[in-house]
């Protein structure tokens, strides 16, 4: 089957900082626009493990604010519960929509198994405008990868606080 | 016994029948003057005025009577006119007690009040649910909250950029995870890892560490700083949500507290609402729709709270309650608590208080049915605890016998003011005096109502009327003169006696619906004496297979009976079968042998278990009678022995006693006994003849078997003269009487029976001692002395045997 002959595929690119919202309605006036497949793509961030490679990282835990050691293993632990965060997100996006996007999450600086993912396959990547700074915008635009790139500022970091 | 002598026995047909007679436009005049329907009773009636009257502690009334006597509608009649006299008693609540949830409050409230109450906190909720939500929902209300989150929020936000900021300024990051913080060193804006650390001059690293080491401490500080800035918000938003509820209600509950101050108990009850509201402010504004279905109870209970359980209403009575429980268990006599389902649990709270009878006829009179009541667990118990301590704890058996250890309602008991009347038989009183003795005390009056009336002439037009009455009431055909006569007769036929009339009411209703039902299959307008008649004789028929198989049996020689003939030691005595709403009588062969013995009369029936002990009593009594009457100056040495013949079922009762001494004195005399009279009646030691029970049953049971086999003018029975008067017997009877076809005897001493029975003189002793030669107690005295001699003899031979 040649490029040509397979069908077109929108992959929505989010970072555990990325506004889903806005990604998504790109994604779905591109649906609307021409029949593809919907596919999602969380790009895991290693700062986790970089933190916990260092030997005085602690985690504050917000109950009670007692410190616990934050190892590799925590850090694996978190990465997951983001990616887990971002799938919960987009699925009931999905749902709403009545689509059944594929989920695949994969770590940035891993581009074998980006590639491998991109395939060789029509993609449109509908990607947050700050990624264009990050290292896989450049393999993207390498593999001569449709990109449309939303304004979405990163979420900034700042502690959680709900109101009683 | 020459015939001429036994004529004096004879008993003449006029009295074998009581006829009524009523002047003939009777039925005509008591249509239009009926009689009172409870005639016979005063004393009964007295009772009953003098308990309901009585207002003192105790003082309920049993009332003593059988089943059919009319004994509740007699009951009813006398209280409701009562009830009319006594003013209405006050409603009873239940409603939430606020500081104890499981001991529900109760109040009480003038007649009428209650439901009055019951609507004013109705319309408090529904103004409740309007008001709250829209103080909350108002502008006033929303902009103060978004203050108190506002300075909330930044006094958060403050803490947070301080942090911030300082760990930027030291070039650390704070990085959230889902469940805390972690401080990281920031080069270049990118979170490094071990491997850009180490790269770092020593000094650097060193610095970083100890950054963080302060930031760390600084950042649990904040941590720990967020559980009070949490607290102090939610204290300012309660502070804000009382202050809104209170304006909210406070002008709705003023009028309340206004309105039902002198009500002391209401008036706090009020108040305790009030401060409940306010307390509980916060959740008035909750979102009506649950977030997840079962959760939808919170919202109901929120106001069902202050919800009101009228459990007592009197609104609308114009007199005391007078209250019949016809099903008198537990719950419905105490009252019960209910609970509901909910997610597979039992839930209850003071809106399924219920209450029972007992609360229902507070203030009044509760009539209730003995044999029901005693027949019903726990309820007799109840029912007096709540008599002796003056109220009502509605609660469950098993709390209340302290089987169940599970928190349930206790609602506060209410104070009774109660009239109990019990209705039930005698034999329930009477074994309630004896073996409960609390009984006394708290059911200080009997009213016992009587079985018959005197059948006197006023009496028998008051009883004629009452039929006219009934007639009417229950919209019969008019009964004629000739019916009521009828009626009267069968009511005294009824009552066993020609000199009285059953009071058994439900008897006599059965009666005359009959014999309006015989009337009408004919066409008539009025019932005639021959629709009593038929209604009669028909029931007789309907219930009468039994009997009908036994005269069979007779007419077949199974069950042997002989009515013609002479037999020695065998004698036609009489018995009744009651099967209930119907008994019968019919004859039944009573045989004796004799023998030299040692004073013994074997009673076969006792022997084997099949006597009852007053059919033992009475033939010791007829074994002493023997001893004393004869050979006085000999021991008596006779062995006897007496057996009711093919009788397979049990004998009770000494109706047969002088059958029994006739078949003994018939053996001992070789006299024979004619077969075609039978005889029933019982006798004391002194040979005295005594009135017995069922004594139409008897002789009608000997009749028809005596009809089935022709009437020959010999057949007749003997019965005590002291029943004559109890005599009613069916009216071919009587004819067959007039017709010297069949004869009935009246005898006072066993030495008239026994002459009738074998044609033979009995004998009166003389001055000599002895009786007259050839006579029946001059052969029976011979025997003995033979008897005691030959035992003497047989005592001396064995004496000298045993010498030798």
């Amino acid at each position: 089957m040649t490029k040509s002959e397979m069908k077109l595929r929108v992959i929505i690119a989010v970072t555990e900082t990325t506004p889903v919202a806005r990604l998504w309605e790109t994604a779905l006036r591109l649906l609307r626009e021409t029949p593809a497949d919907l596919a999602a793509l969380y790009l895991q961030d290693d700062r986790w493990y970089r933190v916990a490679s260092l030997p005085f990282t602690r985690e504050i835990l917000r109950r009670g604010g007692i410190p616990v050691d934050f190892t590799q293993q925590r850090a694996e632990q978190v990465s997951r519960e983001h990616a887990a965060r971002v799938r919960e997100a987009i699925g009931k996006l999905a749902a709403e929509s009545k689509l059944e996007p594929v989920f695949e999450s994969l770590s940035e600086s891993d581009a074998v198994r980006l590639r491998e993912f991109i395939g060789s396959r029509e993609n449109i990547f509908v990607a947050p405008s700050f990624i264009s700074t990050r290292p896989i915008f450049s393999m993207l635009s390498e593999m001569n990868c449709r990109i449309e790139l939303v304004e979405a500022e990163e979420e900034e970091e700042r502690p959680a606080y709900t109101l009683p | 016994m020459a015939a001429d002598a036994i004529q004096q026995y004879h008993v003449q047909p006029d009295a074998l029948r009581k006829l009524c007679s009523l002047p003939a436009d009777f039925a005509k005049r008591s249509a239009e003057n009926t009689a009172e329907s409870h005639i016979g009773q005063q004393r009964a009636i007295d009772a009953i005025r003098f308990g309901i009257e009585m207002q003192r502690d105790g003082y309920n009334i049993y009332v003593l009577g059988p089943i059919g006597s009319n004994r509740h509608d007699l009951v009813k009649s006398l209280v409701a006119e009562h009830a009319k006299t006594r003013g209405v008693p006050p409603d009873w609540c239940y409603v939430n007690n606020f500081s104890n949830p499981e001991r529900p409050q109760s109040l009480r409230f003038p007649a009428g009040q209650g439901r009055e109450f019951r609507e004013d906190m109705r319309n408090l909720i529904g103004e409740m649910q309007l008001a709250i939500p829209a103080a909350f929902e108002g502008d006033d209300y929303r902009n103060q909250l978004r203050a108190i989150e506002e300075d909330t929020k930044k006094q958060v936000e403050e803490q947070w950029a301080s942090l911030n900021e300082r760990a930027a300024e030291e070039g650390i990051g704070v990085l959230q995870t889902p469940t805390g913080y972690v401080l990281a060193p920031i080069v270049d804006g990118k979170v490094i890892g071990d491997k850009e650390f180490n790269k770092l001059p020593e000094e650097k690293r060193k610095e970083i560490e100890a950054a963080i080491e302060r930031l760390s401490e600084d950042l649990q500080e904040r941590v720990e700083m967020m559980p009070k800035l949490r607290k102090s918000h939610r204290e300012r938003v309660k502070a804000l949500n009382e202050e809104v509820t209170e304006h909210a209600v406070s002008v709705q509950l003023a009028d309340l507290i206004d309105k039902y101050k002198s009500m002391p108990r209401v008036a706090a009850y009020l108040d305790d609402v009030q401060e409940n509201i306010i307390q509980n402010a916060h959740d008035f504004q909750e979102a009506e729709t649950p977030t997840l279905p079962f959760l939808g109870r919170d919202s109901e209970h929120l106001y069902s709270q202050y919800e009101v359980n009228l459990v007592v209403d009197n609104a609308g009575a114009d007199r005391a309650p007078v209250v019949y429980e016809a099903n008198p268990n537990y719950p419905n006599i105490i009252g019960r608590i209910e609970h509901r389902a909910e997610m597979g649990t039992l839930m209850t709270d003071f809106r399924l208080v219920r209450s029972g009878a007992l609360l229902q006829a507070n203030g009044g009179y509760l009539i209730l049915d003995t044999r029901r009541m005693l027949s019903r667990p726990f309820v007799w118990e109840a029912l007096k605890q709540s008599l002796f301590a003056k109220q009502v704890s509605i609660e469950t058996p098993g709390e209340s016998w302290g089987f169940v250890s599970t928190t349930t309602l206790k609602p506060e008991p209410i104070p009774l003011d109660v009239t109990i009347i019990l209705i039930g038989e005698r034999w329930l009183y009477y074994l309630l005096s004896h073996y409960d003795i609390e009984f006394s005390s708290l059911f200080k009056v009997a009213a016992d109502l009587d079985d018959d009336l005197e059948r006197s002439d006023d009496n028998v037009e008051q009883y004629a009327r009452l039929v006219v009455r009934k007639a009417q009431a229950r919209d019969l055909l008019p009964f004629n003169t000739a019916a009521l006569q009828r009626v009267i007769e069968e009511r005294a036929r009824y009552a066993e006696d020609s000199e009285r009339l059953s009071m058994h009411m439900s008897s006599l209703d059965d009666l005359i619906e009959q014999a309006d039902y015989w009337a009408r299959q004919h066409n008539s307008a009025e019932v005639d004496a021959g629709d009593v008649a038929k209604a009669v004789s028909e029931r007789r028929r309907r219930l009468g297979r039994m009997q009908s198989r036994v005269i069979d049996a007779i007419k077949r020689e199974t069950l042997l009976i002989d009515t013609s003939g002479e037999c020695v030691g065998q004698v036609n005595g009489l018995s009744v079968t009651d099967l209930g709403d119907f008994r019968y009588g019919h004859p039944v062969r009573i045989t004796a042998t004799t023998r030299i013995g040692t004073g013994d009369v074997v009673d076969i029936e006792r022997e084997v278990e099949l006597g009852g002990a007053i059919h033992s009593k009475g033939m010791m009594i007829l074994s002493s009678a023997l001893s004393a009457r004869y050979a006085p100056d000999l021991p008596l040495s006779l062995r006897g022995s007496v057996v009711f013949e093919q009788s397979y079922g049990g004998v009770e009762g000494d109706s047969a006693s002088v059958a029994e001494l006739s078949a003994l004195l018939s053996s001992l005399s070789s006299l024979p006994i004619r077969q075609c009279i039978a005889v029933t009646g019982s006798i004391n030691q002194l040979g005295r003849v005594q009135a017995i029970g069922g004594v139409n049953e008897k002789v009608e049971g000997f009749y028809d078997v005596c009809r089935e086999r022709g009437l020959d003018g010999s057949h007749g029975v003997i019965i005590p003269q002291d029943n004559v008067k109890h005599l009613m017997l069916r009216e071919d009877i009587v004819d067959a009487v007039k017709r010297d076809a069949f004869h009935i005897f009246a005898v006072r001493h066993i030495d008239e029976a026994i002459s009738i029975l074998t044609g033979v003189d009995a004998g009166e002793r003389a001055e000599d001692g002895s009786f007259p030669e050839g006579s029946v107690n001059a052969l029976v005295e011979r025997q003995l002395v033979e008897y005691a001699t030959a035992r003497k003899s047989f005592a001396r031979e064995a004496a000298e045997d045993d010498e030798v």
